[in-house]
């Protein structure tokens, strides 16, 4: 009975560090720790259940286990920033004053084109429409929104972290006299020196130099071009 | 906070309490248990073991085996089952070299299952 406290103990421990070793991007709504807790319960619960060969005892004494566990945590949360912390977490603050924090995003295992997909998630498609995006320690993107930017283009994401996303590139019709005309104007020469960079169908370039504040403007889109 | 609390001091006496006597259980009821098969082991090694004394010791462990179903893995009963069965019908055939190596098997498996539930670190890992 004891030792299978102990096991339990020594497992629960373990999937705290490895969901909070793998980022905000692997939970959903959900505490790490609440998340660890559904997923262990249930399974805890299910095999002595099905497996006549297992005593009824076992899935009792892992279920109590995780149970004071929670109790334990949830305690010492309350009494302490630095276990809370530890254990779910903090919020990351995305996007700033400055743009797009890729840093902060690097920290919770994300890219900007997970950022972007969540900043859709809350109705917003443009990444200048918001002031700061925070990603609560419960894996979810919470943002201040500017109210006088509008929603109604779709910008697509053509370089991210100095890499051509070319399929979002070849999407929008876009040449590379285009792109070049774009860094030419910014002063970059190489596409290593961006962080982001987008452009929506009426010609509206987000551009955010690595290590500095983003741009906007608007800009001619060869030919017909628009979506 | 105090409901917390209180309900962590439950579960953790629920816990402790339960190794500490589930512990003490598996302790008394092998140890019991091996007393009797030493007897059947020595007495098979001399040839006198009769089956009345192994049908005995059959019914000590099945008394025994119900409570135990609660603690122990199945399987493992299954085991000590199938070891003390051929164990009776060595001596109820006089095949006394087989019957005490069955008794050698049973009290090796009598000392070893309680021992992998003791908190130790290879049973942790």
């Amino acid at each position: 009975m004891s030792i299978i406290f102990f096991r339990a103990a020594v497992l629960l421990v373990t999937l705290i560090i490895v969901m909070r070793l793998m980022g905000k991007r692997q939970i959903g709504e959900m505490q790490p720790f609440e998340f660890i807790i559904t997923l262990l319960i249930a399974e805890l619960a299910c095999i002595p259940m099905s497996d006549v060969s297992i005593p009824l005892i076992y899935g009792v004494v892992s279920v109590l286990a995780v149970f004071i566990m929670h109790q334990l945590l949830t305690l010492l949360s309350m009494k302490s920033d630095l276990v809370r912390h530890a254990a779910c977490g903090k919020p990351s603050v995305v996007i700033n004053k400055n743009g797009v924090d890729i840093a902060e995003l690097k920290r919770n295992n994300m890219g900007v084109d997970d950022l972007i997909e969540s900043l859709r998630g809350t109705g917003n498609y443009s990444l200048d429409s918001v002031y700061y995006a925070i990603y609560e320690s419960n894996g979810k993107l919470t943002v201040l929104k500017d109210e006088e930017k509008e929603n109604k283009y779709l910008p697509l994401l053509l370089v991210e972290e100095g890499k051509l996303k070319k399929n979002n590139f070849e999407l929008s019709g876009l040449n590379d006299g285009f792109l070049k005309e774009v860094m030419a104007k910014n002063g970059v020469k190489t596409l290593k020196q961006i962080d982001v960079m987008t452009v929506d169908g009426t010609g509206k370039v987000y551009f955010q130099k690595a290590k500095e504040k983003f741009t906007t403007f608007k800009t001619e889109l060869p030919g017909e071009i628009s979506w | 906070m105090v409901k917390t609390l209180v309900s962590i001091i439950v579960a953790a006496l629920v816990i402790v309490g339960g190794g500490i006597a589930e512990n003490a259980y598996l302790s008394a009821t092998f140890d019991g248990l091996t007393d009797v098969y030493e007897e059947i082991y020595h007495s098979s090694e001399q040839e006198k073991c009769t089956v009345g004394q192994a049908e005995s010791a059959k019914k000590a462990w099945f008394d025994k085996k119900k409570t135990l179903h609660a603690l122990i893995p199945h399987t493992e009963i299954k085991e000590v089952d199938l070891w003390v069965y051929e164990l009776t019908e060595y001596v109820r055939q006089g095949n006394f070299k087989e019957a005490s190596a069955k008794a050698y098997v049973i009290l090796e498996l009598f000392d070893k299952i309680p021992k992998t539930f003791s908190i130790s670190l290879e049973n942790l890992l």
